[in-house]
């Protein structure tokens, strides 16, 4: 007996209900992994909360949870906020003892960084959890094309406008990531990334935006204009979210990420010859789910200088400080996201896009 | 959300400027200047900072081994003057409108001039400094950075530098740990250890205090001189980066000595040479524009400081090095300690750095 072919459009069918499936197992996974309903909080209870998680909860983390009634919460941020200190001191010590050596830089400054997120990211996990925010992962489409909008404040480069073209295709543990930068005279800049998740708790599906671990090899050529230098980079780098629902219930609508990697770049200059130079990849980020799974918004810093938005000019601290910022990513229409970040380091850098899934 | 968006968007924008130097980069442009008690001065290049300027006196401090120093001088003020310049090379010769003027005390230190000025009304040319500014053949120069802390020893290194017997001290800044004021009077009593002249750029830690404190001891940050043929140029990067007017200033610097022997002088590394260290310029690609132009202009030779340690490197294929060993404290694992560089220059020939340890 033979077998009708499918087409192109029933394939996409599949493939879109596939996903649906995917992102629906992963939303009852979620939904039945024991997160209890948060006790009934009075609107004053939640206030004194609120402020307790954000002043003396800086130092003593779970304030805000526990007076919420979610003491299990409390104790799960003290223990981060525990894993953060223990980062930043064994990341730190011999990186302060040696006067920064190159030698301690790795792995120190990432634990450092990732330390200060696990530290910070628990505090306004607190106040978010005392405030009764929640919000879920959503999933993602296989295919995805959209253009965005870049504007760059540079004080010697002055205002700089450009236009983004951008594709993702996501498939089981994969996903490709491309994006072109047009400036007026041309291409200014592109980049390619892959990644390939290593490890998640409910299938290692890339098209949920939940806990996961993530291996990212990425490669990117970049010049400001054309009479300044062009710059190829190739970097890998383990990327990972941890959703604080799976940290414990309570803590339901908030995440942290992470990123640590290295990364070779070469400057091939006008004049002389070209050079290369090592690239320390350190990223983390704090970031809540929007209600009804349409979207998120997340801060970060981002260690990495050799970035468009480059590092914060911080005053006696110069010279050490990469760049911060809030990105945003908001779910039109199933078909329709929008998204933008605001990146500020020794340049402020705008993006603001919109991409359709296919 | 939005509100929540554009609250941050507000502290981010309190919280940050992308121009930290941008009111110390245009007030670098008023070093050199100054009018008071019938004078008008006006220091050529600004190469100097004119410390004192009241009736009947005129100090400066050289920020080059030769200054030129233009004198407005109004009918009330004519009369005699007496003149201090200090900072020189030891065998600084002085001449109003051409004419040598001999010495009016004996100097209180080699470093030293004082002269007593004739002046009539009208516009008058002093010439302070090396008679040989401009002669051919070679030399050796100094170089160090990072003094910070090692502050109250720093004559140790003041006296290992002197037995190599330099023409002058070139510094890529950091001379203070806070910018205090007992500080920068340290500095000055021990820079009267030091034989020869010390010419020198800020660095971050002279930004812990008001960085007038620094302009007005020692005057520009981002300046050039040439001195045998062989161009020096240093610029302000205390900020992790150049300002706008800053890198503009070093354009221009830059270009007027494209066809010289140029060695570039600036406290930061523009690019680590321990790249995902980037204890550098602020923005990488800020930095490596800023190599490009170096390689652009022909610059023969780029010293840097703020890394507590020693390093020869390349960038662009321009022989580059850093060297933070002024007795800050120094980066462990390195073997290094106190150091500094010892320069033999001679315009177009390659310079012959070598590095000498003090302790």
């Amino acid at each position: 007996m033979t077998r009708a072919v499918p087409g192109r459009a029933a394939l996409a069918c599949r493939r879109l209900r596939r996903i649906g499936l995917a992102v629906a197992g992963a939303t009852l996974l979620v939904a039945g992994d024991g997160r209890a309903e948060p006790p009934p909080v009075s609107p004053a209870r939640r206030a004194a909360a609120v402020g307790l998680a954000a002043v003396p909860g800086l130092v003593v983390p779970g304030l805000g949870a526990r007076t919420v009634g979610q003491p299990r919460a409390a104790r799960r941020l003290l223990v981060t906020a525990g894993v953060g200190l223990g980062l930043i001191v064994v990341g730190g010590v011999p990186i302060a003892a040696t006067y920064g050596s190159g030698k301690v830089v790795v792995p120190g400054v990432p634990m450092v960084v990732t330390g200060v997120g696990l530290f910070l990211g628990r505090w306004w996990a607190d106040i978010y959890t005392a405030a009764g925010g929640h919000g879920a992962p959503r999933g993602l489409p296989g295919l995805e094309v959209g253009v965005d909008g870049r504007w760059r404040r540079h004080p010697y480069l002055g205002d700089q406008g450009q236009l983004g073209l951008d594709g993702r295709w996501r498939r089981d543990r994969w996903e490709l990531r491309g994006h072109a930068e047009l400036a007026p005279t041309g291409l200014a800049g592109a980049r390619l990334d892959g990644r390939v998740r290593l490890w998640a708790p409910r299938g290692r599906v890339v098209a949920v935006t939940g806990t996961a671990v993530d291996l990212r090899v990425g490669t990117l050529g970049r010049r400001d204009r054309s009479v300044d230098p062009t710059r190829y980079t190739g970097e890998v780098a383990v990327r990972a979210r941890l959703d604080l629902a799976d940290l414990d219930p309570g803590l339901g609508g908030s995440f942290l990420d992470g990123e640590a990697g290295l990364g070779l770049e070469l400057t091939d200059y006008a004049v002389g010859d070209p050079d290369v130079n090592g690239v320390l990849l350190s990223r983390v980020g704090w970031g809540v789910y929007l209600p009804c799974g349409r979207g998120e918004v997340a801060g970060f810093y981002d260690h990495r200088r050799d970035g468009p938005a480059g590092g914060l000019a911080a005053g006696r601290a110069a010279g050490f400080f990469g760049s911060v910022g809030v990105a945003a990513e908001v779910v039109v229409t199933p078909a329709w996201t929008a998204a933008a970040t605001v990146e500020v380091g020794g340049a402020w850098v705008s993006t603001l896009g919109i991409r359709r899934s296919l | 959300m939005t509100r929540s968006s554009v609250v941050l968007a507000c502290a981010l924008a309190a919280a940050t400027c992308t121009r930290p130097s941008e009111e110390r980069a245009g007030a670098e442009h008023e070093v050199g200047h100054a009018a008071a008690a019938g004078l008008t001065v006006d220091v050529t290049d600004r190469l100097a900072a004119i410390r004192t300027l009241a009736p009947g006196q005129l100090a400066l401090w050289a920020a080059a081994p030769a200054i030129e120093v233009t004198v407005e001088v109004t009918p009330a003020a004519a009369g005699r003057w007496r003149l201090t310049v200090g900072n020189v090379v030891p065998d600084a010769v002085v001449a109003l409108d051409g004419a040598a003027l001999t010495a009016a005390l004996p100097p209180p230190r080699p470093t030293v001039v004082v002269r007593d000025l004739d002046l009539t009304a009208g516009t008058h040319t002093l010439h302070v400094g090396a008679a040989d500014a401009g002669a051919a053949g070679g030399f050796r120069v100094v170089a160090m950075a990072d003094i910070q802390t090692g502050l109250p020893t720093v004559d140790q290194v003041f006296a290992a530098i002197a037995t190599t017997q330099p023409r002058f001290v070139v510094c890529m800044g950091d001379l203070t740990d806070r910018g205090e004021l007992a500080e920068y009077a340290l500095l000055e009593a021990q820079l009267t250890t030091l034989p020869v002249p010390f010419y020198t750029t800020l660095g971050n830690h002279e930004l812990w205090a008001d960085s007038a404190r620094y302009r007005d001891r020692y005057g520009p940050a981002t300046f050039q001189f040439t001195y045998r043929g062989v161009a020096f140029t240093f610029a302000d990067s205390g900020d992790a980066g150049l300002d706008p007017t800053t890198e503009a200033d070093v354009d221009a610097l830059l270009a007027r000595a494209a066809d010289r022997t140029q060695l570039f002088l600036t406290h930061f590394p523009p690019i680590d040479p321990i790249g995902v260290r980037d204890g550098s310029f602020r923005g990488r690609a800020d930095g490596q524009r800023l190599i490009g132009k170096l390689a652009a202009a022909g610059v023969d030779l780029a010293l840097y400081g703020h890394i507590h340690s020693y390093y020869a490197f390349e960038h662009a294929g321009i022989p580059a090095f850093v060297s933070g060993g002024g007795g800050a404290q120094p980066e462990r694992w390195d073997g290094i300690g106190r150091h500094f560089l010892v320069l033999d220059l001679a315009a177009g020939a390659p310079p012959i750095v070598g590095l000498r340890r003090v302790d």
